[in-house]
């Protein structure tokens, strides 16, 4: 803990430094221009597209747009949507929801299925079902989520018709939970598949990491039964290089859901991303980026703070 | 004594490893421990003293390589002897950390570390004793008292971390002690403890030795701590048991020549009282245990070698005098000079 | 156990590598062929072994020259990103001080990202195409290389053998050429397998999202794309690239793995 507070805030303001100003480049130096929407429509001249290119603020060097933006940035004033003229931050927290209930869903299955596949696989090392979860995890990791998401609804949806194929609910009926239920089945189960094989791996090592120490002998030598040292000292001390794991899932669930959300045609974040990126939304498109870099930076934070305070070793040092 | 409370006949473990050849550790290794009794195993690492002491627990890991056979009769109070070797889990349990418990080497890595010392001592008491939890906390803190550490009503609610690893090996020995067993065994105790540290927990051992009256097996490579502690010195090498006697007989004539060289150069017991010494280093390595030489496995090192004699058979253990086993072929021509 | 997958894997990888080498001189279509007196034939229909796609062109030759660009892209990727990465990872790591400090708090910038996000807007600078790709792969996927090297550099630079050249007086060069490169060759091949792997999964990200690519030319990614409109009549044209996908990953993957068990023991282990 030689980390101050305050030395990993500093870092984490430069980190967001280095984000803005990389993505701001990134995305106006790509090819593409905003008014290409503009541009198509009948009777449109130069002198029009002029005007609306004054309006977006685009008329300026690129240092000072960014400049502007960056101050309104941090002033609670993230623009507004070069599409439909909405501010940013509502528009982004009109999609947050959707995106929240999709990947929290999604993380928890995650979580509790690969956990429990790593533990399994730890208490049995080199057991037949111990080798099937580590093929099992290698096989979820090295498909493309997508493929999963066609593959479902073409079994689930196409062919069997038991689950919807897409959106968060039917088309012009009432919300119900049900319905909602239903929808949100298979995006989430697709979603966690990657994360499930993560954890699965993860815990498998730290937990076997935990069983061969010392204290877990001593736990044995004691004579306490396999549930007590399971749970009380073996799992206890697995744990804690999980809290890790969970804060460094952010981002990975963040892009898993932006493809995910496409496939399932979920209105959430990840499809207002893409949306954005295809209609040279910059101010959308930056202030998701943004809100994602300091969601990831404070999941980190928080990751750490969690650490702090579940390992007694860390608490130790700090006295 | 009243017969002993363990008595050990021809324990064997055998790992075996993928592939290769399995790997004998431990060969038909006998021995007695007497009520009330200190019994010093005494050998070079990888001798097979550590894996005796943890096929007695069952502490082996239970992997499907690992065999273990002979006999280790335990007596109970008052009950009659169970065969630790043969017993299932469930009744190995019981009397792991109740009748018989272990202190380990290192106290830095055998406490868990995000559990309170508190715990730590009151799960056991809560598992055997059947003591409620808040009994329990009061037992771990007198235990923590009668350990020596100071502010025991403090120490209960510590992490390991915040302790100094002597108190940790005291914590240790508490928790070992707690539900008051008649063996204790001590893998090493105070080898990774400094000097003066260590001496506190040997006079600690005793000390509630003889308050408690349990009888311990003392597993070292330390003759110093040896001449200290032990009633009984059974030397091992190369998985065997090559020497069994009372400790003054071991340490002033010792029959085996790889006592010999052990003890060398501490000629008596009161010499290595005073100077604490640590095992001599002897020329040669302890034998791979994949191959074993043939005959007396210590041969090859051994300077009263006689080709044709001491690399035929491999000689037993036989009766010297009345307490005292040696195995060794020429033990008498040796012993004459 | 380790060993078993990872011959599993050589052999899947070398196989898909062969037949997607071989097989389309053999077949008697191009994957450019169009024939629209034969749309959605399904696998196993006469000459056409695993089936023709929305025009007419023979799934099977796209399949096989779709997977022979990934694994070229993979493999290109991996070597720009290999390179990239043990050159930044072995100056931090044997400097360390300000450089490092640098190259860490870019990478972890470059963390923050959705992996998609940069994968998009990079694609947009150049033209699409199998050479753009390998550049935007590359761009995102040296810095896991360089963290290895950066660390296995690092470990090793205090160790006696370094130490020992270094007062003899050896140039900077000379040391993380000769004698710490070759100390950590096993690490750098682990990472850089696991790497063709991620390559391709990245292109097919790519290339279904439409920034990868283009049609006509086949890619595994764009076929799915393309088969997701008739997910319902034809599923096969959605589930066959998927597979290609995998065997590819997969047997990279456990080549990956097993490796890593070869040259570090304590890891595989536990792995």
């Amino acid at each position: 803990m030689t980390d101050t507070f305050v030395s990993r805030l500093a870092r984490m303001v430069v980190t967001l430094a280095i984000v803005s100003v990389t993505g701001f480049l990134l995305l106006h130096l790509a090819p593409g221009d905003p008014l290409a929407q503009f541009a198509l429509s009948p009777g449109m001249t130069e002198t029009q597209l002029g005007m609306i290119r004054h309006q977006m603020g685009l008329d300026v060097p690129l240092p000072v747009q960014y400049l502007v933006w960056v101050k309104g940035l941090l002033f609670g004033d993230w623009g507004r949507s070069f599409r439909d003229h909405q501010p940013v931050l509502t528009i982004i927290f009109g999609h947050l929801g959707a995106t929240l209930e999709l990947a929290g869903t999604a993380s928890l299955l995650a979580t509790w299925a690969g956990a429990s596949m790593g533990v399994y696989g730890a208490f049995r090392q080199g057991s037949r079902g111990d080798t099937m979860m580590t093929i099992l995890s290698v096989v979820l990791l090295s498909i493309p989520t997508f493929w999963f998401g066609l593959v479902f609804i073409s079994l689930f949806s196409v062919r069997l018709g038991w689950l919807p194929s897409g959106n968060i609910h039917t088309v012009g009926g009432a919300f119900s939970p049900g319905d909602y239920l239903r929808h949100l089945f298979l995006p989430a189960i697709v979603l966690a598949l990657g994360s499930t094989a993560i954890w699965s791996r993860y815990t498998r090592n730290a937990v076997a990491e935990v069983l061969g120490q010392d204290y877990i002998r001593t736990a044995r030598a004691k004579g306490l039964s396999p549930r007590r040292i399971r749970y009380r000292h073996v799992l206890r001390n697995a744990l804690l290089p999980m809290i890790t794991l969970a804060g460094l899932q952010f981002p990975t669930l963040l892009s898993g859901a932006l493809v995910t959300e496409t496939v399932f045609t979920w209105p959430g974040i990840g499809r207002l991303f893409l949306d954005s990126l295809e209609y040279r939304d910059y101010p959308v498109a930056m202030g998701i980026l943004m809100f994602s870099a300091v969601l990831a930076t404070f999941g980190s934070i928080l990751t750490d703070a969690l650490y702090a305070v579940a390992d007694p070793r860390l608490r130790v040092s700090r006295q | 004594m009243s017969g002993p409370i363990l008595s050990v006949r021809k324990l064997a473990v055998t790992f075996a490893q993928g592939g290769g050849p399995d790997i004998p550790a431990v060969e038909g290794a006998s021995f007695d421990v007497g009520a009330g009794e200190t019994v010093a195993i005494v050998g070079e690492s990888s001798s097979g003293k550590s894996v005796t002491a943890m096929a007695l627990l069952g502490l082996l890991p239970a992997g499907a390589g690992t065999v273990v056979s002979g006999q280790a009769l335990f007596r109970r109070d008052g009950e009659n002897a169970v065969d630790l070797l043969a017993l299932p889990d469930r009744a190995m349990r019981a009397i792991r950390g109740r009748d018989i418990s272990m202190v380990f080497q290192d106290p830095m890595t055998s406490l868990n570390p995000v559990l309170t010392i508190g715990e730590q001592i009151a799960e056991v008491l809560m598992t055997h004793d059947g003591l409620t939890r808040r009994q329990a906390q009061a037992m771990a803190i007198e235990m923590l008292a009668r350990v020596g550490l100071r502010d025991p009503g403090q120490i209960v609610a510590h992490y390991p971390g915040q302790l100094s690893g002597g108190m940790r090996q005291r914590v240790m020995i508490a928790i070992a002690l707690a539900c008051r067993p008649r063996l204790l065994i001590a893998d090493e105790p105070t080898t990774a403890l400094d000097v003066t540290v260590q001496a506190q927990i040997l006079a600690l051992l005793r000390g509630l030795q003889a308050e408690m009256g349990m009888a311990i097996i003392f597993i070292t490579h330390n003759i110093g701590v040896v001449a200290q502690v032990a009633d009984r010195i059974v030397v091992m090498y190369s998985g065997q048991v090559v020497e069994n006697a009372p400790v003054r007989d071991a340490l002033d004539s010792p029959l085996m020549p790889y006592s010999r060289v052990l003890f060398r150069t501490v000629p008596t017991y009161d010499a290595v009282l005073a100077r604490r010494q640590r095992l001599p280093t002897i020329p040669g390595h302890v034998p791979d245990p994949r191959h074993r030489p043939q005959g007396c496995t210590f041969h090859p090192r051994c300077a009263h070698f006689r080709p044709g004699v001491c690399d035929g058979f491999r000689p037993s253990l036989e009766s010297a005098r009345s307490g005292h086993e040696v195995r060794c072929v020429r033990w008498e021509e040796i012993a004459r000079g | 156990m380790k060993i078993r997958t990872a011959s599993t894997g050589m052999v899947m990888v070398v196989v898909l590598a062969f037949a997607c080498v071989v097989l389309p001189l053999l077949l008697p279509f191009d994957p450019l062929e169009i024939d629209l007196h034969h749309r959605f034939l399904p696998p196993l229909s006469g000459s056409h072994v695993l089936g023709t796609d929305e025009i007419g062109r023979d799934t099977l030759v796209r399949l096989l020259v779709g997977a022979r660009t990934s694994l070229l892209i993979g493999l290109s990727a991996m070597a720009l990103s290999t390179l990239t990465g043990c050159l930044t990872g072995g100056l931090t790591g044997f400097y360390g001080g300000w450089t490092r400090r640098v190259l860490m708090r870019i990478v972890d910038s470059v963390l923050c990202f959705p992996t998609i996000f940069l994968l998009l807007t990079l694609a947009s600078f150049g033209q699409p195409g199998a050479l753009t790709i390998v550049g935007i792969v590359s761009l995102v996927a040296w810095m896991e290389v360089s963290r290895v090297v950066d660390g296995q550099v690092r470990a090793l630079r205090g160790r006696e053998f370094v130490v020992a050249v270094e007062a003899m007086g050896a140039s900077a060069a000379h040391m993380l050429l000769r004698e710490l490169l070759p100390n950590i060759t096993g690490a750098i091949i682990v990472v850089s397998t696991l790497n063709v792997a991620r390559a391709i999964l990245m292109e097919a990200y790519v290339s279904y999202l439409g920034n990868g690519i283009q049609p006509p030319q086949p890619s595994l990614g764009a076929m799915l794309n393309d088969a997701q409109e008739y997910l319902r009549p034809d599923p096969w044209l959605a589930i066959l690239p998927g597979l290609v996908i995998a065997v590819a990953v997969i047997g990279l993957n456990f080549i990956g793995d097993g490796l890593r068990v070869a040259v570090d023991p304590r890891q595989g282990r536990r792995a």
